[in-house]
């Protein structure tokens, strides 16, 4: 669930944080930078081409997760400071614990709310895990309960004498197994390309008009999981 | 800023829990300056961390638990994968074992899992409330006072049905007690008594 990412990046200490031990300034600083964000970062590598004589640059984006807190410090580098700003630099190498799951493993989450998109499911310090209506244990039926104004999920399990109707009611405890990732880059963009951009978008089912500005917030980072395996779905489906 | 190594270590539950309750302890001693704007997005994601983790087999873990558990699971010969999904989720059935290790119909006999519930549920530490409700349902059972039994192991189709009936119509009190109803149930059953 949770894996050790090592980083290496300049943090800039403020002269009124001079009298800090440098150690407690630059943790604060890293975590105040990091923690509670999705890391999305770039990677720029350089390889020589022999044929050509020339570098190449090739740029990839690297999508490492939720970043939780800082484990450690590894190296601290030289700080210095630049002319014209009177606050210190300094080159750390760190390593920060993020939350980034590997594909195929089993989480425990509680449900969210159900819509037609799926069932969305949330870890407390996690948010965005989906379960779309094909990986439900099938048959699977979206209803929606009128006397609750509740829209569920439920599993219609069939026996010998008729199908149940299993719901997946809000707040249960559901065990699923992560099938897939998805990264996408909330990074603002300006204002001349966001309407070109949401039109570009082969992603999105109802393009939102050129003056709609308030577009819905997509998030960072989205998994998307599976339950249909036995042993997986609401715990009290399987419990003894 | 630059990554050197998205997976450098893979970490287990206990180790993340550990580290943010000594961070908190930390927090708590220096006292100023924790609830800085800066500050914010840490103390939210510390604490909606730890109130996961600490719902989870992780909490009531230690370094010579996990190194105990497995120095036993060695023997085995499980990915490093599946050993750390054994120590986080601490199963207790052969499905749950069947879903975090791959293949397991072909890699282990049904005693070699049964074995491996044994040593899970041998070295990682249970919840107390949990292991507590049973002697609860054997006095229930005595005391004769429930209209109809109590929803019995659910994994074959009739316990299926019985736990679907008596979702619909559970006896009040039962649910009360019993700590595998829904919560939902449990929670309706508090506010009518």
């Amino acid at each position: 669930m949770f894996v050790l990412v090592e980083m290496v990046d300049t943090v800039r200490i403020p002269p009124w944080s001079f009298q800090r031990q440098l150690n407690e300034a630059i943790a604060e600083e890293l975590n105040k930078k990091l923690a509670n964000k999705v890391c999305v970062c770039v990677c720029v590598c350089v390889c020589l081409t022999t044929l050509l004589q020339r570098f190449l640059w090739s740029s990839v984006v690297y999508n490492v997760g939720l970043c939780i807190c800082l484990y450690d410090i590894t190296k601290l580098e030289d700080s210095y400071i630049f002319p014209g700003d009177g606050a210190s630099h300094t080159k750390v190498h760190f390593r920060y614990v993020v939350f980034h799951p590997f594909l195929d493993e089993i989480m425990l989450g509680k449900i969210k709310y159900c819509s037609q998109e799926g069932v969305h499911v949330t870890m407390g310090f996690f948010d965005d895990i989906l379960i779309p209506p094909e990986s439900l244990q099938q048959p699977a039926k979206f209803s929606s309960r009128s006397d609750e104004a509740e829209q569920v999920w439920l599993w219609e399990y069939e026996t010998d004498e008729g199908a149940h109707d299993l719901y997946m009611d809000q707040g249960e405890e559901i065990r699923f197994r992560v099938t897939d990732e998805v990264f996408v880059d909330t990074s603002p963009t300006g204002p001349a390309t966001a309407a070109t951009d949401a039109q570009a978008q082969p992603g999105q089912s109802t393009a939102p008009p050129a003056e709609d500005t308030g577009e819905k917030k997509e998030a960072p980072y989205t998994l998307i999981g599976t339950i249909c395996e036995p042993g997986l779905g609401l715990l009290s489906w399987w419990n003894n | 800023f630059f990554r050197k190594n998205s997976n450098a270590a893979m970490l287990s539950n206990y180790e993340v829990f550990k580290l943010l309750t000594d961070l908190k302890e930390q927090r708590k001693d220096s006292g100023k300056n924790k609830h800085s704007a800066g500050q914010q997005n840490l103390n939210t994601i510390m604490y909606e961390t730890l109130k996961y983790l600490s719902k989870t087999p992780c909490s009531r873990q230690s370094p010579e638990i996990v190194k105990e558990f497995l120095t036993t699971m060695m023997p085995h010969k499980l990915t490093k994968a599946e050993k750390l999904q054994l120590l986080n989720h601490r199963p207790q059935t052969a499905v749950e074992i069947q879903l975090m290790v791959e293949e397991s119909e072909e890699r282990l006999s049904e005693e070699q899992i049964e074995e491996l519930i044994q040593t899970v549920s041998d070295i990682l530490p249970g919840d107390p409330e949990q292991e507590n409700a049973v002697p609860a349902d054997v006095e229930m059972d005595e005391a004769g006072h429930q209209s109809e039994s109590l929803p019995p192991p659910v994994r074959n189709k009739e316990a299926l049905d019985d736990l679907t009936a008596c979702r619909s119509k559970i006896c009040t009190w039962v649910a009360h007690l019993d700590p595998y109803i829904c919560t939902k149930h449990r929670k309706a059953a508090i506010l009518d008594s």
